[in-house]
């Protein structure tokens, strides 16, 4: 599949200038198919974690937003046992100036700010509203199971 | 009859009724099931539709001197009542300029300086980056291939801008379609929330490689949009007809008989579009409907997990997702 000039230069922005923490690679064989990853930030209970992600660009992009998903297993009220992610810029808030990195950024922030009032995983949210400090710790211990290694 | 219609000027002409609303006259023949008194609505054809609401925005625009497109906004966010909108522009204009969209609302991002009214833009630098297709534009052919909506500033070029509303237009909107931009709010990227004026996504659809087809969908959802978002208007649910009613100030939705008949002659119930149903209410004829249409099961299962779109009555079931879907 042929890839606009503008996704060459974003994937070319990357790799020339990568944002602290947030790496993005395009496949060889699909360069509309990223493998990304996303270290756990400081202050978070994802401290010290790898996370991997899939970023695929749909044929429409930067009109439609891409598709990403965490690969690895995460504790997070707004993101499912899938991986899905609900952020309000990947549907209804979409814009074609938004980027991938910028995309990046703002999953980078969700995972230091959970947003329990906007849930995707009900159980997780629940257990954030109930008793905070516990579902850090649930979310610390599987940082430390799944995310390093 | 006791509604509260206008007939000084006009003698009517039928037979069985005291309606003299223009567009009721000139079908006389009233026959079938249709009990609820013509007074009480109003038929309308697809012309009918273009004109009041030209008619609205002309009221808007008196009243606010604000452009055309703007005045749209502005109905199209107060449900299409010339009240409401009268009513907040007196009391509150900076709430109900930010409720349809006019004013930014946060700080735009990769804006430039802008002058000059909606679509034309004067450049202060040498060179500006479309922020969509990221490709660079000298000072000259920016002034000629790019484009700001009004309000925020953002400029694009008009490929893009292009590319944006087609888009838009095939997922279904059109009044309410945002700028291509992004902007900070709380601290968090967005898009950006200014909505774009009629007159700026028809000229780039026309001018800038737009297709003729996405021009005349976006019109007609325009058309759609007044009667979807205006209460007291419904299509016709007749297949193929291009019919509407609007019932007036004196429609009872609680009456007895609730059927209107449109100008082709079809009569349905102003409120559940479905067949004229006195003495039985709406909600018997949908349960009624669900109880033959389908099994039991079918139907037991449809009270049990479905719940009625408030807007449309379709009944849908969430297997998912978050509130954003």
């Amino acid at each position: 599949m042929a890839v606009s000039s503008r996704i060459q230069k974003e994937t070319q922005r990357m790799l020339q200038k990568p944002d602290p923490g947030i790496s993005a690679t395009p496949h060889e064989d699909n360069l509309r198919y990223f493998n990304v990853i996303i270290a756990g930030p400081q202050d978070s209970a994802y401290d010290g974690g790898v996370y991997k992600l899939e970023l695929f660009l749909p044929e429409e992009y930067p009109m439609t937003p891409p598709k990403v998903r965490f690969l690895t297993k995460i504790y997070h009220p707004n993101v499912d046992r899938l991986g899905r992610i609900c952020l309000d810029i990947l549907k209804d808030k979409w814009s074609p100036a938004l980027q991938i990195r910028t995309v990046l950024i703002s999953i980078q922030a969700l995972m230091s700010a959970p947003n329990p009032d906007d849930p995707l995983n009900n159980e997780a949210a629940e257990h954030w509203k109930r008793n905070e400090k516990e579902a850090l710790d649930m979310a610390k211990s599987w940082n430390r199971q799944y995310a390093m290694n | 009859m006791s509604c509260n219609v206008d007939d000084s000027d006009e003698i009517f002409d039928d037979d069985d009724d005291d309606c003299s609303m223009e567009v009721c006259t000139k079908d006389s023949h009233h026959s079938g099931p249709s009990n609820m008194p013509e007074s009480c609505y109003v038929k309308l054809t697809a012309d009918d539709i273009v004109k009041e609401q030209r008619k609205l925005i002309q009221n808007v625009v008196e009243l606010t001197k604000l452009p055309g497109h703007t005045a749209r906004q502005l109905l199209q966010e107060m449900k299409w009542s010339f009240e409401n909108v009268a009513v907040l522009y007196y009391d509150d204009q900076d709430k109900l300029f930010a409720k349809a969209g006019i004013s930014v609302n946060g700080e735009a991002i990769d804006a430039v300086a802008v002058r000059g009214s909606s679509g034309s833009f004067v450049l202060d630098q040498q060179t500006i980056t479309c922020q969509v297709c990221l490709e660079d534009f000298e000072r000259e052919e920016a002034e000629k291939g790019m484009s700001t909506a009004s309000g925020c500033g953002h400029v694009f070029c008009n490929a893009c801008w292009v590319r944006h509303i087609t888009t838009q237009v095939k997922e279904g909107q059109a009044a309410r379609i945002s700028c291509a931009g992004e902007t900070f709010v709380e601290g968090k990227r967005r898009r950006c929330n200014i909505i774009l004026d009629e007159c700026f996504v028809e000229e780039l659809l026309r001018g800038s490689g737009g297709s003729a087809e996405i021009l005349k969908k976006y019109q007609t959802r325009l058309i759609d949009s007044y009667v979807n978002n205006n209460p007291t208007i419904k299509w016709c649910p007749a297949t193929d007809c291009t019919n509407a009613i609007r019932v007036t100030d004196s429609f009872d939705p609680s009456s007895f008989d609730t059927s209107v008949e449109c100008s082709d002659g079809h009569v349905w119930c102003f409120n559940c579009l479905d067949e004229p149903h006195a003495p039985a209410e709406c909600s018997n004829v949908k349960e009624w409907r669900k109880k033959c249409q389908e099994d039991s099961a079918t139907s037991n299962w449809l009270v049990a997990y479905t719940k009625d779109c408030p807007n449309c009555k379709v009944a849908i079931n969430k297997d998912g997702g978050c509130n954003h879907m």
